[in-house]
Order: C-alpha cells, then sequence, then structure tokens
C-alpha cells in the first residue's frame, strides 16, 4: 500500500518528536519549583563611597571575588557570604534589603549590588 | 607597554599559538579548530595564567582586553555571516524522510537532555538571577548546536561529501544551524525580558518585521548584487563595501531589538545570493582574514573567561563529565537513532551520530552569548567549553572507528570491482587537465599489453570540494580533456576523481587495488623545489609496488627519435623495456640504446639482460652503440647535443644524477635539456631479473 510508509514516518515522526517535546515541558514545570542560591554576582558598591567595588562572579555557591587589584574565592551559604580576598577575610550576610552587612579584614563592610554587568539589548 | 605595542604582540602570541597548536591538531587528523581552542585555553587563567603569571598578567591586563573583544566580536560577525553564506536553500529541502525525521529528531533529543540536566545543574551552579525556564531552554539550545564547517570539512576530507550518508549529513548539519540559531534567538528574548511586557512585545513584534524585511525586501535586493557581478565578471571593491555595510546594518538592527547582533550577521548572510561564483569569491574575500586573524582573538578571548580551576574537586569534575555524557548521548544517540529509524545502515546511522556531535566553533560562540547573557554562570561556561572541545576531539577517531578511512576508500575507488580482473592495468594520475592527452598518448605508448586497462585519476583537494555541490555527481572536470582525447582515439579510459590530503599514499593505494602494473604520472614544476624526483612524484615512486614513469613534456607525441642512455641497473632496464615497448607500437619510431660503460670494466648481468631485450628488438629500428666514459651523463649530453631528439627514456638510476640531493651542483643536467623524458623507477627490484629474462 502507497500509504505505508508515509504512514510508518509520521508515526515515527510524532514519537520520536513529540515525545521529548512533551518531556520539555514537564521539565520546565518541574523546574519552576527548584531553588537556586542567592543572586550575588556583579559589583557590590562599598560604603562610603571612594573605595573600590567588590565585583563577585558567581558559580551557584561558589563567588570568585575580585577587589581592587586583589582576587579570592568566596562561599554563599543561604544569606552568609564568607571568603578570603588577599590578605582580607570576608564575611558578610544578605540584609532584607539585598545588601551585603559584615566585614572585610578590619572594616566594616555595607555594599550595595550594582545592576548586573549582563549584556542588554540595545533599544 | 605602550598600548598599541602590547595590542601588537598580543596579536602576535594568540596568532602563533592557534596556528602552531592547529597544525599540530592536524597532524593527528583532528580538525584546526581544536588546535585553536586549546591554544585559547592554554592563554588563558588555566595555563599560562598559572604557570607564569607575571608573564600572564603582563600580557594581558584586564585593561587592555577591550580591543582584544572588540576584535574578536567583528571576527563572530564575520563569521557567523560566512555561516549564512554557506547555506544553501537546496541544502534544506528535498532531502526526503531521512533527513527530515534525522535533523529534527538531532534537535529535539538534545534539547530535551540537556532541560533534564538543567533540573541538577541549576540549584548546585546557578542564581535566582536567571529563571529556570531561560537556564534549562539555552542548556537545550547548547546542547544541540552542531559546527556546520568542522562538519563539512571532515565529510569532505574523508570522501563522505557525495555519498548518501554525506547527503543526509549536510542537510541535518545545515537544518541544525538554522534550528539552533533560532531556539538561541527564542530564548534570548526570553532571557533579556526583564523589562516587562511591553519590551518583549517589541523585541517579537520588531523582530517579526526584521525577518520579513530580510525574506522579502533584503533578498530580492541583494539579488541584484549577483547580476552586477555577472555583468562585471568579478567581484569589485564597491560590492564587497555593500556586503559589509549590509552585514553591520543588519547586525545592528537585531542587536538593537533585543536578540543579537550575531543572528543579524548570520541572517545576512543566509539571504545573500547563492551563485557558486559569487559565493565562493565574497568567501574568499572575507575568510581568510576572519580564519586566519580575527577569529583566533575569539579563541583566546573565551580561553581567558575558561577557568578551569573553578572545576575544584570531584564534585564539579564529575558533574562536567555527566554534561559531556549527555551531550553526547543526546546529539550522537538521539540523531543515530532516528538516522537508523529512517532506514540508513547502522554504520552510516552512528557515522551520521558523530558528525552531528561535533561542536567545535559554534558552540563556543553560544556559549559566548550565555555568559554575556548571565544567563550561564562561568563554572557551567567551563564545563561546556570543555564538552564543545571534548565532543569535537572525538569525532575524528570514533569516526575511524565506525567508518574506517579504509572502508571508505575500498568504497570510493570500487576495491573488488570485477571489471578490475582481466588483464594489466595502467594508473594516470592527473594533476593539470591540459598534461591529460599527452600522459594519455605515453601510457598508451609504454602500457604492458596493447589492450592494458586504463585508469586516469584526478585527486582533488579538500579545499576544492563545495559542500554546497554535496548532490552534484563527482566531477572529472580536471580529466576532461584526456577523457575526450581517449574517447576520439577510441580507447576506453576509466576515470576516478576523489578527495585525497595523501596524494602519494592514495594512488598507490589506487594502483595496488587496480592491480596496475604501471603508473604514468606528469610533472609539473614546483614552486620551491627544481628537483624532478622530488616531493609527491617521488613519494609515488617510492611507495609503489610496480614501475612509475615520470613524464616530462617538452616536445609533445608523435616522440620518433627515443634515446635511452644505459648505464645498467633494475631501472634503466624498465626504462629500455618501455622504451621497446614505444618503438614496437609505432613503425615510424627510431631507437638509439647509449650503453655507457667505466673504461675497463666488464658489462653487467643486466647489460648482458639489456643486450638480450635489444636483439628481441627491430634491428633496421634500433641502434645500439657502446661508449667508455667515466661520467654517463656527460657522454649522454654530448649525444643530445650531437643528434636531435624528441624523447629520451631513462632510469631513476644514479648515474643519471635524477635523483633527489640536498646539495649538487650539477644536479639534473640530463632533465634540463630541451627534450621530452620519460623517467622511469622499476617496482619490487628483486623480482626484475626473471621479468627481464622472460622478456628477452
Amino acid at each position: 500500500m502507497r500509504d505505508g510508509p508515509a504512514m510508518r514516518f509520521a508515526v515515527l515522526y510524532v514519537v520520536m518528536i513529540g515525545t521529548p517535546l512533551l518531556v520539555l515541558l514537564l521539565v520546565l514545570r518541574l523546574g519552576a519549583d527548584l531553588q537556586p542560591p542567592r543572586a550575588v554576582g556583579g559589583t557590590w558598591e562599598l560604603a562610603p563611597p571612594g573605595r573600590a567595588a567588590l565585583e563577585v562572579a558567581q558559580s551557584g555557591p561558589v563567588l570568585e571575588l575580585r577587589w581592587g587589584e586583589t582576587t579570592g574565592r568566596g562561599r554563599l551559604e543561604g544569606d552568609e557570604v564568607s571568603g578570603q580576598v588577599g590578605p582580607w577575610a570576608l564575611r558578610a550576610r544578605l540584609d532584607d534589603q539585598g545588601r551585603l552587612v559584615g566585614t572585610l579584614g578590619e572594616a566594616e563592610l555595607v555594599a550595595a549590588r550594582a545592576p548586573a554587568r549582563r549584556r542588554e539589548g540595545g533599544h | 607597554m605602550h598600548g598599541l605595542l602590547l595590542f601588537f604582540l598580543q596579536l602576535g602570541v594568540i596568532i602563533v599559538a592557534a596556528r602552531a597548536l592547529g597544525a599540530a591538531c592536524k597532524r593527528i587528523q583532528q580538525p584546526r579548530v581544536v588546535g585553536e581552542m586549546i591554544a585559547g585555553i592554554l592563554l588563558g587563567p588555566s595555563f599560562l595564567g598559572w604557570l607564569a603569571p607575571d608573564l600572564w598578567a603582563a600580557l594581558f591586563p584586564p585593561a587592555s582586553l577591550g580591543a582584544l573583544q572588540a576584535l574578536s566580536q567583528t571576527g563572530l560577525l564575520l563569521f557567523m555571516f560566512l555561516i549564512g553564506l554557506e547555506l544553501s536553500p537546496k541544502l534544506l529541502r528535498g532531502r526526503g524522510h531521512a533527513a527530515l525525521l534525522t535533523s529534527h529528531a538531532s534537535i529535539i533529543a538534545p534539547f530535551m537532555l540537556g532541560s533534564i540536566l538543567a533540573l541538577y545543574l541549576y540549584p548546585r551552579y546557578s542564581d535566582d538571577g536567571v529563571s529556570f525556564a531561560g537556564f534549562a531552554l539555552f542548556m537545550g539550545a547548547a546542547m544541540s548546536v552542531t559546527a556546520f564547517p568542522v562538519l563539512a570539512r571532515i565529510l569532505t576530507e574523508r570522501n563522505l561529501l557525495r555519498t548518501k550518508l554525506g547527503a543526509v549529513t549536510i542537510a541535518c548539519a545545515a537544518v541544525d544551524d538554522v534550528s539552533a540559531w533560532c531556539l538561541l534567538a527564542g530564548v534570548v528574548v526570553i532571557v533579556r525580558a526583564t523589562g516587562g511586557g511591553e519590551a518583549l512585545a517589541f523585541t517579537l513584534v520588531g523582530s517579526a518585521v526584521y525577518v520579513a524585511a530580510m525574506l522579502w525586501l533584503v533578498r530580492p535586493a541583494v539579488a541584484r548584487l549577483e547580476t552586477y557581478y555577472h555583468n562585471r565578471g568579478r567581484l569589485t571593491q564597491d560590492v564587497v563595501a555593500v556586503a559589509l555595510l549590509l552585514l553591520l546594518a543588519s547586525a545592528w538592527a537585531t542587536e538593537w531589538l533585543g536578540i543579537h547582533a550575531l543572528f543579524g550577521a548570520f541572517l545576512m548572510g543566509a539571504v545573500m545570493p547563492k551563485e557558486h561564483g559569487f559565493v565562493h569569491e565574497l568567501t574568499q574575500r572575507f575568510e581568510d582574514v576572519t580564519l586566519v586573524l580575527l577569529l583566533p582573538l575569539f579563541f583566546a578571548f573565551t580561553g581567558l573567561r575558561t577557568q578551569l580551576g573553578l572545576l575544584e574537586g570531584a564534585g564539579p569534575w564529575l558533574d562536567c563529565a555527566l554534561v559531556i555524557a549527555v551531550a553526547v548521548a543526546g546529539k550522537l544517540g538521539g540523531s543515530a537513532v532516528a538516522a537508523r529509524a529512517s532506514g540508513l545502515s547502522w554504520r552510516e546511522a552512528g557515522a551520521l551520530g558523530v558528525l552531528m556531535n561535533t561542536r567545535g566553533l559554534m558552540e563556543l560562540v553560544i556559549l559566548s552569548i550565555g555568559l554575556d547573557l548571565g544567563v550561564i554562570s562561568p563554572i557551567v561556561f567551563v564545563m561546556m567549553v570543555l564538552m564543545a572541545l571534548v565532543t569535537t576531539f572525538m569525532t575524528t577517531p570514533l569516526l575511524e572507528w565506525i567508518y574506517p578511512a579504509a572502508l571508505i576508500r575500498k568504497e570510493t575507488i570500487g576495491e573488488g570491482d570485477p571489471a578490475d580482473a582481466d588483464g594489466p592495468a595502467v594508473l594516470i594520475p592527473v594533476a593539470l587537465p591540459s598534461s591529460g592527452p599527452e600522459l594519455l598518448a605515453m601510457a598508451q605508448a609504454i602500457a604492458p599489453a596493447a589492450g592494458s586497462r586504463l585508469y586516469a585519476v584526478h585527486c582533488r583537494r579538500p579545499d576544492d570540494e563545495d559542500p554546497l555541490d554535496a548532490d552534484a555527481a563527482p566531477a572529472h572536470d580536471a580529466l576532461r580533456p584526456l577523457l575526450e582525447a581517449a574517447a576520439a582515439g577510441g580507447a576506453v579510459v576509466r576515470p576516478m576523481t576523489f578527495v585525497s590530503q595523501r596524494f602519494a599514499e592514495d594512488v598507490t593505494e589506487v594502483a595496488r587495488v587496480k592491480g596496475a602494473r604501471l603508473i604514468v604520472l606528469g610533472w609539473h614544476k614546483p614552486v620551491i623545489s627544481q628537483s624532478i624526483l622530488g616531493g609527491a612524484v617521488y613519494e609515488v615512486m617510492r611507495r609503489a609496488r610496480g614501475d612509475v614513469a615520470v613524464y616530462v613534456g617538452r616536445r609533445p607525441p608523435p616522440w620518433r627519435r627515443v634515446l635511452v642512455p644505459f648505464t645498467g641497473g633494475p631501472h634503466d632496464l624498465a626504462a629500455l623495456e618501455l622504451a621497446g615497448r614505444i618503438a614496437s607500437r609505432d613503425p615510424a619510431v627510431s631507437l638509439t640504446v647509449l650503453q655507457v660503460v667505466a673504461p675497463g670494466r666488464t658489462a653487467s648481468e643486466s647489460a648482458q639482460a639489456a643486450a638480450g631485450l635489444v636483439a628481441a628488438m627491430d634491428p633496421a629500428r634500433v641502434t645500439p652503440r657502446l661508449v667508455d666514459g667515466e661520467a654517463p651523463v656527460d657522454v649522454a649530453l654530448e649525444e643530445l647535443q650531437r643528434t636531435p631528439y624528441d624523447l629520451v627514456v631513462i632510469g631513476a638510476t644514479e648515474a643519471w644524477e635524477l635523483e633527489p640531493r640536498l646539495l649538487g651542483a650539477t644536479h639534473e643536467r640530463l632533465a634540463a635539456q630541451p627534450v621530452s623524458m620519460l623517467i622511469v623507477r622499476r617496482g619490487e627490484p628483486a623480482a626484475v631479473a626473471p621479468k627481464v629474462a622472460a622478456a628477452a
């Protein structure tokens, strides 16, 4: 019958393309409830103004820190941020207003996050 | 260091590293892009920054990277334009069910697995600044990409381009290319849609208008470029300038709309006219500067952002292995299963899966977009870069395992063809079309028997192949003059054209398979060396099991007066034997055998055999001459000065100073004479004596 191969192709197509599409939809639904770490990546402007900003590159809970010419690593556990930038230890937490409050070395730290340096559209 | 000086130094270091590692990868049968990707990583913090931190900091200070980034982005724009330019609509149409199902499955399977993987990676390596949907869709799109240029190159180099597998694979890769970029455009819109419904609506409506304008306004308009190109007969600088401006305008439009400049570049290339000459010439104008100068900057810039140190401890490395496994399972597995279900054999389906699994540079482009957008974190970027590297690297060895080159060669040259069973055969490799008729005449004159099978072979370089014409039958353009001459003379010649990277190896393999006892090839002045028996010609002589005759054409046939200088040895004997055939097939030929013997020496065993050969010839047409001389070349030169000959048939014997030498002031004096030459080298010297005895 002439329709045989066409029918077989249609069934194959639906199975091989349709099924993954359904799985994809299911995944998107399941993933909507996932809770990743809080976003702390970007530039943190330290108070009082005039001090070098703290740059944070975030990979989940792992943080890469840059303060002026000094670099280091940190970690995010819940709202707590800890790490080491050169000789300075960082201990801070994210407060309700989204600021980092704690200490950087011996000095008190209060930092507000500047908008993320993500590439935006031009319009 | 002064900014400009540092910039030049950076350029130099990057180009040297990329070319060196690219060449090294070529030597181990890997795509050049693998070496260039590795070069980028080696120049980054993971290697140079770790090995020599001070040097690295001095060479790539953060403040200096702006110029590198701008140039690398320009390179990417040009590269995406070229990718679009190479995309022919005919690759997307009418390829049947196999290509349709396989191409769609090769996208959706890795897309699905990538999004499933996102369920695991998102809580570990992302943050709540990125939506799960954006992350999952990006991972899906990044997993589903295929490196069209690398894939086309591998198909070409392995002589698979014109097979059914090649046609389906190219079609699938083309569909994947378009689909991946469309999907990614959608993902970019979703990720960037942080400005509320108004911004999203602007992007969506604007993109629809832009695409419609490109298809129905710009495409017909740029079709005039093709007409202009034809009228002028070449690509003028004005046309190149227009193409560049259109590319920049399109890139600007898509960036402004909130998708990405690279989409604009790609689409501009895709709507350009697809006439072969126009595309070829435009590609040539842009290709060198893009591939040699600008893309290595992108690789270096990507390497600078690839910090392997982020994979700290076993956990991240295992996760990286998981990413690679999922990528391979989705792309290779999905494509192979779909191809098998579509009717390809398991071997073909497996090869298709392996080829589609090649990520190459396209993956790096997509990953850079993802990192710029913030949709993937630096550690996911590292994992995916490693995945791109591994999947590209594994392509060649896996393909060799599934579809060995020996098997492809066997299919290409038709090993086991029943037509090859009878009689002796002569192989005629032809490089320059114009040399074909003379080579044919020579091959007919010196063939082992009048009815010998004649095979004309033209080896094309991979660069000469056009993936856009994957469907076309193998073109025997280079053999056409030879075939026309054969048809005019009523001779039957079997043409063979295939892609070869190793000319000598492939020619001798064809000779072996076809049972050719003689290879007749031409000589053309090389670019660097003056040596006749050098390079590929010498390599063919060294490898061939049968006799090899190199023809240096200076006087066209018919060759009436033939000189055979002779000192002894198997090659001189072979030359005499072939000259005897010339004389036996043309009654107008007169043969002079100039035997040079050092004073006080007796005739060697081969000289006695030669005497036997001469004795068997028609004494009216053969003039044997015995001359005493310490320097055989001088004796032969004197003879050539004294008597005008049409052809000298000579053995590749050391006495004639034709073998390659490192130093040699008197080198090739004979070859410099204004007379046609046939230089003969006997294969399998051990078997010479019985043959000669039999002939005598």
